[in-house]
């Protein structure tokens, strides 16, 4: 801790030459991704011209903005925010990255649940309060990630029925439950609101049967705002068999 | 320690004890202020890294409808200016008052430079419709190429205008520079303005390879 | 000290006594353009306690809404917007300022025994443009009225063929918050600098009142989060204007990476609202009980550490958003992490009550409600980070219970707290004691009674953000009726309690008893050695730093602690490295009297003293350095920090020694 910059009174000059010098490495360098991007690197171009953009940056901020030459904190508070930066990017493309691949698991699994639950389900809403208050379970899963599945094809049947929130609520799914309602009531099918697969389908949908059963039902008034949040597993509980085609459909469409 | 003595420096605010204390917040504060410019535009380069994992084939044939001699150009240009302003504040701090005030207007004038550039890349692109989502026209790029486009204009566009921002900033250094207000004692706000300026360019000097140049 | 007599020179040229800083410059003009931040502060909160009462009246036509199973007060459009607008305003005008910009603007130069904060015309600008932001936000409300929620999720929000009479609506809003943001990254930036450049002489990282490790760890959020909802926001605006096709799915965009973008911003803002209410609960435990801290570096750096861990978990708001398993599944264990920092912070608080001479005045009964409700928020926290429990209570009302238990029982009542604490010091005037108590026991109960039947009306599955349930089933439709009912009848308690909180407020104002004393709680933090009301520089002289703020002797027989007492000359150090220190404690009372003749000799005094502090200040670094290599990774950076800053301030007060 003993060399601050800031110590002293005078400035500190960086001599010309190192401006210049710097300079000169800049200008390569940008020469250098110009030509780089000519050749025909395949996927590993992106990494390369990052590459040389991090070290052009470093000269920048090193050089240009003084940053070697100052207090230690300074760099920290730099740096740290591109810390924060990073944690930004990593846990948005954790999320990205495997949407797909354990939806694709569910797809199947929910489908088959789906006919289950339907057969033994009277698609009653007392049958639901009573299953939750006694204790026993609905529909019994094998595994925890499941179980928000199940109660979502109740609901959804349910709600062709016209009592649709009472169910969800009963059934103790809560907000899944009683959107899953207003999904029911909403468009059916053009609910999907979940956004991973939603990238292109029927996106006013959930947001205008939310506003448009606003009328006074339970589930009508449900703002549309949480829609997107909360019809989400709804949609999901349908959604897995048309989920790969919806995916990619805008990219395809344009082709 | 020359500064703070006796005599109460112009510069010096009556809350700080010296003029060191006065620097040395003031450019915490402004790298603190830069920290956060880099998460502001961390969330653009977020949402580019998304939407380009999602469209991969989108982005690569889209990118090849910028034109990469005049993003190169304005790379040259940008980079140019934050020498001229590092000249600019190593003048400042030797108390060389003509060379400071001849290197802002160097900066300032390369910025407009970059402006002029940028306006010529737009104004071509608006032409043949390569615009937003809302009014795209273009046809003939596979993909959903709006969405490449919307980017470009939304990182380029936020860039340019902190461009602006900078031209402002230095043309009012500029005056006071000439003014007389700087000396190797006190120049915090040519350094600060550098800062920023160079944090604009550092900006740059990601999105020309990734708008661009991107295979 | 060269510099101190300058200072002090220049400080007492322009004050009189009975000048302070409320009554040093005359008119509206000098308040709205005033640098001091005391001024600032007070502007601050007059804006932000006028805003509480706006929000508070939105809340209670909710509540009165579902006081029946019909909806027979709003429609539902209207409906939703009084619970966004509620939201917005709770949120964005209200709490994120209430402690940092109010309080904090007020206390912090203060405690740290300096003149003003760093930038004084920015800490007015953001002043401008928080007012600049609510004029948007409310503008809003003629433009249409927002109903989104002040979540602002999309595709709803986007899409601009929806919500029709929201149309414009809805980007006044969202240019209002983000205008309100760019208020509180300035406000980031000052107290930042602040801590790290103008502590006064002697107060090292580790002497600061918690208070302001509290304020720190928030700026350091604002800092770093809040760009990231000015982008989401811009972004979000550009997308209904022009359409960008980043969240419009039927653009090709992804409407949960919105609600990535929003919540990574929107969780730390959780931790931006509750840290400073921590913060205030670290000073009101410690002043009201007469006893040093329990554990203050854990609570300090739990601080640093609750501001890290917030930017990991902002998942956990999207657990049925549709973001994948593998991303919630994360996001909930590192959720979990948060408790621990937090429970860190509510044993040491705890611990400090422990045989502490406790008076139960009313800062001091809303810290104990605090404790009560915020360990009650905290803990159902745990069953909404839990992955398959929040799948069932996701915005069910018991998430509704859970948030308003750490914003409102947690914050707001901190700040209630932390508003009557330094009440005499900002106004000069005493506010009615036996009021104060008897609203602090009315908004404890009725706060309980309004939230804690929401955890029940959740559990039962009562969804949040419907204005009728009267569809339910019979069964349901009677549990959640009387629910409901007993919920709006606390909320009218609460209000109550609030409403007679403002009145008496109001009237010390103008007809309170003087505050006779500099120092009337007795506390040993730096802003009670000015005058009541400060004056308009803070300090006669500028104060020096010899002891921690929370160095209370121990608790006499009789319960008083010894700070209590004005006169009182008795050492106050309990550290036996500044033992040898203790005849030359400078008082503030001396200081007064001997005005400027003492001078001279007092800087000779000083100096006496600062070398002694940098003497043992050299010590310190060694052993801390050591034990921050020891800490976990986590509390690393919290560390490395201190230790940098220790390093800076040690270097500033070379500088000075230089200057002699």
């Amino acid at each position: 801790m003993s060399a601050h910059a800031h110590d002293s009174s005078e400035p500190h000059v960086l001599p010309l030459k190192i401006y210049f010098q710097v300079y000169g490495a800049l200008l390569v360098l940008t020469g250098a991704t110009v030509g780089v991007s000519l050749l025909d690197l395949g996927p590993n171009a992106i990494y390369i011209a990052m590459l040389v953009a991090v070290i052009k940056a470093g000269f920048v901020v090193g050089y240009f903005m003084h940053l070697r030459y100052d207090t230690r904190f300074l760099s920290l508070v730099f740096f740290g925010s591109l810390i924060f930066l990073v944690i930004f990017f990593a846990f948005t493309f954790i999320d990205l990255t495997s949407r797909d691949r354990i939806d694709q698991n569910q797809a199947n699994f929910t489908l088959r649940k789906h006919q289950d639950i339907q057969e033994e389900s009277t698609g009653s809403v007392t049958v639901g309060i009573k299953r939750f208050r006694s204790g026993a379970n609905p529909p019994v899963l094998p595994k925890a990630p499941e179980v928000k599945k199940a109660p979502k094809p109740a609901a959804g049947t349910a709600a062709g029925t016209g009592a649709a929130a009472g169910t969800g609520a009963a059934a103790g799914t809560g907000a899944a439950a009683g959107t899953g309602a207003a999904a029911g009531t909403g468009t059916a099918a053009g609910t999907g609101a979940d956004p991973g697969t939603g990238t292109g389908a029927g996106t006013s949908e959930p947001a205008g049967g939310g506003t448009a059963a606003g009328t006074g039902s339970v589930a009508g008034s449900a703002s549309a705002a949480p829609g997107s949040g909360s019809a989400a597993p709804a949609a999901k509980a349908k959604a897995p068999a048309k989920k790969a085609p919806a995916k990619k459909a805008p990219a395809k469409k344009a082709h | 320690m020359s500064a703070a003595h006796g005599d109460h420096p112009k510069f010096l605010q009556h809350h700080f004890h010296s003029a060191e204390q006065q620097a040395s917040a003031s450019k915490l504060g402004m790298w603190l202020f830069l920290a956060q410019e880099v998460l502001f535009f961390g969330g653009i380069f977020v949402a580019y890294g998304v939407l380009r994992f999602l469209y991969p084939e989108t982005f690569l044939a889209a990118h090849a409808y910028l034109d990469v001699k005049m993003g190169a150009i304005n790379t040259v240009i940008l980079i140019t200016s934050s020498l001229t302003m590092a000249l600019g504040v190593r003048a400042a701090q030797t108390n060389n008052q003509k060379q400071t005030v001849l290197m802002l207007a160097l900066t300032i004038l390369f910025a407009c430079g970059f402006l002029v550039v940028k306006y010529f890349e737009y104004s071509h692109k608006i032409h043949v419709g390569l615009v937003t989502a809302r009014s795209f026209s273009a046809t003939g790029i596979a993909g959903s190429p709006h969405i490449f486009f919307s980017l470009y204009f939304a990182m380029t566009g936020l860039h340019g205008l902190h461009v602006l921002v900078g031209i402002i900033v230095l043309a009012w250094i500029l005056m006071r520079a000439r003014r007389g207000d700087f000396s190797s004692a006190y120049f915090t706000p040519v350094e600060n303005a550098g800062l920023y300026w160079h944090l604009v360019d550092l900006i740059w000097i990601f999105l020309f390879p990734l708008l661009y140049l991107v295979k | 000290m060269a510099t101190v007599t300058t200072a002090n020179g220049h400080a007492s040229e322009h004050h009189e006594v009975g000048s302070n800083y409320l009554n040093a410059r005359k008119g509206v003009l000098s308040w709205l353009f005033t640098l001091d931040h005391k001024r600032i502060g007070v502007m601050y909160l007059a804006g932000t306690l006028f805003f509480f009462m706006i929000g508070g009246i939105l809340a209670l036509l909710v509540r009165t809404e579902l006081l029946t199973p019909a909806g027979d007060l709003f429609q539902g459009d209207t409906y939703n917007r009084v619970f966004t607008l509620h939201g917005a305003i709770m949120v964005f005008i209200f709490i994120i300022p209430s402690v940092p910009a109010a309080l904090g603007n007020f206390v912090l130069p203060l405690m740290l025994g300096t003149k003003d904060v760093a930038f004084p015309r920015i800490n007015l600008l953001s002043f401008w443009i928080w007012m600049l932001g609510t004029a948007f936000l409310l503008y809003s409300i003629i433009a249409g009225s927002v109903d989104t929620g002040w979540t602002f999720y999309t595709p709803y929000s986007s899409d601009p063929q929806v919500g029709s009479q929201a149309g414009s609506a809805i980007i006044w809003a969202l240019m209002g918050v983000f205008i309100l943001g760019f208020s509180s990254i300035l406000t980031g930036v000052n107290f930042i600098t602040t801590v790290h450049k103008m502590r006064a002489p002697g107060m090292t990282w580790t002497k600061m009142p918690l208070f302001i490790w509290g304020i720190y760890a928030t700026a350091v959020i604002q800092v770093l989060a809040t760009p990231v909802l000015a982008i989401t926001l811009l972004l979000l605006t550009i997308e209904r204007t022009l359409g960008i096709g980043i969240f419009d799915p039927a653009l090709g965009g992804d409407p949960v990476l919105f609600q990535h973008f929003f919540w990574f911003y929107s969780h730390p803002a959780v931790y931006i609202m509750i840290l400073p209410g921590m913060a205030i609960i670290s000073e009101l435990v410690t002043v009201h009980s007469k006893k040093n801290i329990f554990g203050y570096k854990p609570i300090a750096y739990s601080s640093m550490a609750i501001a890290i861990i917030s930017f990991l978990v902002w998942g956990h708001h999207m657990f049925t958003s549709g973001q994948s398993e593998l991303a919630s599944t994360v996001f909930s264990a590192l959720t979990f992490a948060v408790a621990v920092p937090t429970a860190i912070k509510v044993f040491s608080w705890v611990a400090t009550l422990y045989k502490g001479s406790i008076s139960l005045n009313t800062p001091m009964l809303y810290c104990l409600s605090f404790l009560f409700l915020f360990t009650i928020g905290g803990l159902t926290g745990l069953f909404c980070s839990t992955l398959a429990t929040d799948i069932h209570i996701h915005d069910t009302y018991f998430v509704v219970a859970h948030f308003h238990y750490v914003m409102m029982g947690g914050t707001v009542i901190a700040f209630l707290g932390g508003l009557h604490h330094w009440w005499p010091k900002m106004t000069g005037r005493w506010y009615n004691e036996n009021w104060g108590r008897f609203a602090a026991a009315l908004v404890f109960i009725g706060f309980n009674v309004t939230f804690f039947s929401q955890f029940v009306l959740g559990s039962q599955g009562m969804p949040r953000r419907y204005h009728t349930y009267h569809s339910a089933s019979p069964d349901l439709k009677a549990i959640f009726t009387k629910w409901h009912q007993v919920s709006t009848v606390g909320s009218y308690i609460l209000a109550a309690g609030l409403f007679i909180t403002l009145f008496y407020l109001l009237h010390s104002l103008f007809r309170g008893k003087k505050v006779a004393e500099k120092n009337p709680w007795g506390a040993k933090s730096l802003e009670w050695l000015t005058e009541t009301p400060p004056i308009e520089h803070n300090f006669h002289e500028e104060p020096v730093c010899l002891h921690g703020p929370y160095d209370y002797d121990e608790i006499s027989p009789d319960g008083q602690g010894a700070g209590a007492d004005e006169d009182d000359d008795s050492p106050l150090y309990l550290d036996k490295k500044t033992e040898a220190k203790k005849a030359e404690e400078p008082k503030a009372e001396e200081k007064k009297a001997e005005e400027k003749k003492a001078e001279e000799p007092k800087a000779e005094e000083k100096k006496a003293e600062e070398k002694k502090a940098e003497e043992k200040k050299a010590e310190e670094p060694k052993a801390e350095a050591k034990k921050a290599e020891a800490k976990k990774a986590e509390e690393t950076k919290a560390e490395e920090k201190k230790a940098e800053a220790k390093a800076e301030a040690k270097s500033d007060d070379e500088a000075d020694k230089d200057k002699k």
